[in-house]
């Protein structure tokens, strides 16, 4: 339980910072995320998972530096006091709502379960507090990493574990190369101003 | 042996159509000769009693693929087809990875309709999605900000579905769905929820619905017809199998898609009446059709999910021929809104016949096929009690606006001439762009005045959905 906890703080505080910084640290993060969450699938004895995590967990980083290298972050819709304001509204937000259902919780996973809720509600914060499409991408790629983290709930998934961190990969090429095409179309990768077909 | 159908001849013809690379009418060409051979065996397969090998039954069973939705396999195999023969008239110099991806798209729809293993239906929904997001790019321009709104929107879906497959998964222990046993009802709160927004998002549904629009706009018609009617619609079904796998589906899950389904119905329906574009219209208007489907779903009897089922169907070919119709104006004019257009009917009788036949089958007219489910759904709701019959009277008030556009746009397009515009040149169609049509509108009479074997059939499906 404490390496879970260990692990669970340290991943939250990466979910939060990812928030806060430009396109390139906040996918440096992610890596630091990715590799760690293949730390924990170590200690989890899964050696497999642990292994297709580090690999495909560098490939989706590489991609969206890629991306950013090609592109320009647009303005932050919102200043970073507001996003910090924002991060701890949706952690103790998380807190609060995980607390009420606590007895709900898996038996024995309730540190891990409040982890998740709390990795949950920061990925949504990313995805609705940017503009930047990189950026959604990144807030997008925390939930599927809250998806591998419940798969460490259950047993013998390295497959469906290996499959979903394949598919991971590919949208994030996916995501990236539009954000790309985007801007060679638009100049922009902001979201709130490919508005040209609203109506 | 249904696989061959759905997977492998698709997949050999795609591998085919992406060697031909630049020659693209040659890759039409494959296209169009093999999803006609998958959609002629598949439909000797109904009649001719045949015995499938084991090596490929084997295979499929591994997949996790099972006869339940097989009918809707079908249809899709059929539709797709019909998308293939229209794309070689409409699609002048494709790009060389259309077919290929088309056939993709087609291919792993068909699977997944059939398909039982979370695994198996997580990476053909993703395959579909990936594919679908570089084909809304094609005609590049505003198609890059469709294609960005789709990828990025259905990719949050698609965490959602994936972290749902993943509680199921972890609840149950096992990857078939058919193998479901029961688990505590926070837990089926908690997935219901989870599937609703992941495969929500596919399927249309309000909130997340601002992708439809813009993508069935900016997509090439053949894609964005087969999206709306057909890709859709095997979304609504796959939530209908995950929904009734988990026994027993929660009231409250089921009052909470009820109401998101109202106001599904509402916006596409509003938004429809508004539209000027012929192609966003339609895409408003499949977004009210999702509405009745998802509201079926949220009655959850056993003659709801019939008539939901039948509405699934039915949306294939009605929606199908309306996109191909819009499509066939498109290419004959070279306009897409209503106020240049005027006066089509003399000049496009077969397009205006099909349109027609659509747009009253949409509406729920009689005789036709849409009449027939809409009314399932409106009887299961009424028979259901409680809150049902109350919700099912403001269904049928929120589809009006619907009715009422349907009229106007038929009106303005077809009949009206404006002396004080040029009337619109129209040009040659092709027999490729016309057969699917006339073949699409005499599905929708007959399985509109005979449609007791198709209800029949769907009716043991349903049962055995809901595990009776």
């Amino acid at each position: 339980m404490e390496i879970a906890l260990a692990f669970g703080i340290l991943w939250v505080i990466f979910a939060i910072l990812m928030v806060l910084l430009s396109d390139k640290w906040s996918t440096l993060i992610l890596l630091a995320f990715n590799l760690t969450i293949a730390a924990f699938l170590l200690t989890e004895t899964d050696l497999a998972g642990a292994l297709v995590k580090t690999v495909l967990g560098i490939i989706s980083p590489v991609i969206v530096l890629l991306a950013i290298s090609r592109t320009k972050q647009p303005q932050p819709k919102f200043g970073v006091p507001t996003l910090i304001l924002g991060s701890l509204l949706a952690l103790v937000l998380s807190y609060l709502a995980a607390y009420l259902l606590q007895s709900q919780f898996p038996v024995g996973r309730t540190t891990e379960t409040y982890v998740l809720i709390a990795l949950f509600s920061v990925a949504l914060l990313m995805i609705i507090s940017q503009k930047s499409i990189l950026k959604i991408l990144l807030g997008i790629l925390i939930l599927e990493n809250v998806g591998t983290l419940l798969l460490t709930w259950g047993e013998n998934t390295a497959i469906f574990g290996a499959v979903a961190e394949v598919f991971v990969v590919l949208i994030t090429l996916t995501i990236a190369l539009i954000a790309v095409m985007d801007f060679a179309e638009y100049e922009t990768i902001d979201s709130s101003k490919l508005t040209r077909l609203r109506g | 042996m249904y696989i061959v159908y759905t997977l492998i001849i698709p997949l050999i013809a795609a591998a085919i159509c992406a060697l031909f690379g630049r020659n693209s009418k040659m890759a039409a060409y494959v296209a169009v000769i093999g999803m006609t051979i998958s959609a002629v065996l598949f439909t000797a397969n109904w009649f001719i009693s045949t015995s499938a090998t084991a090596y490929l039954n084997s295979i499929a069973a591994t997949l996790g693929l099972s006869t339940v939705g097989l009918i809707l396999a079908y249809l899709v195999i059929v539709i797709g087809t019909f998308i293939t023969w229209y794309s070689h008239a409409y699609i002048h110099h494709a790009w060389r990875i259309y077919y290929p991806l088309l056939l993709v798209i087609i291919s792993t729809t068909a699977t997944a309709v059939i398909s039982t293993n979370l695994a198996t239906l997580y990476v053909l929904l993703e395959i579909g999605t990936l594919s679908t997001a570089i084909l809304v790019t094609y005609r590049r321009g505003q198609a890059f900000e469709a294609a960005t709104k789709f990828v990025v929107l259905n990719s949050i879906g698609s965490s959602f579905t994936l972290i749902a497959g993943i509680l199921m998964f972890v609840s149950y222990g096992t990857l078939d769905i058919a193998a479901f046993g029961s688990i505590p009802s926070n837990t089926i709160l908690l997935i219901s929820l989870f599937l609703l927004i992941g495969l929500g998002t596919k399927i249309g549904a309000v909130p997340m619905h601002s992708w439809v629009p813009d993508t069935y706009s900016e997509a090439p018609i053949p894609v964005s017809a087969f999206l709306a009617g057909t890709v859709k619609g095997a979304s609504a079904f796959i939530l209908i199998r995950f929904l009734f796998a988990m026994h027993p589906a929660l009231d409250l899950v089921l009052l909470f898609i009820s109401v998101t389904a109202l106001l599904t119905v509402g916006v596409g329906a509003i938004m429809s009446y508004t539209q000027k574009d012929l192609k966003r219209f339609l895409a408003y208007s499949s977004i009210e059709q999702a509405g009745i489907i998802l509201f079926a779903i949220g009655i959850g009897s056993s003659a709801a999910l019939t008539g939901g089922i039948f509405q699934i169907v039915n949306n294939m070919v009605m929606k199908t021929l309306l996109f191909l119709c819009v499509g066939a104006i498109i290419a004959a004019t070279k306009k897409r809104n209503i106020d240049s257009l005027g006066g089509l009917a003399t000049k496009m009788p077969i397009v205006t016949g099909g349109f027609l036949i659509g747009a009253l089958a949409l509406s729920g007219i009689p005789p036709l096929n849409g009449f027939i489910s809409e009314y399932l759904i409106f009887q299961a709701g009424f028979q259901k009690g409680g809150y049902y019959p109350a919700l099912s009277i403001v269904l049928l008030v929120l589809t009006l606006p619907m009715f009422a556009a349907y009229i106007k746009v038929f009106q303005r397009t077809f009949l009206t001439v404006d002396e004080r515009l040029e009337a619109p040149q129209v040009s040659h169609l092709s027999i490729y762009i016309i057969i699917p049509i006339i073949i699409l509108s005499i599905l929708c009479v007959l399985m509109g005045i005979f449609p007791t074997a198709i209800i029949e059939h769907i009716n043991s499906l349903s049962l055995a959905i809901l595990g009776g």
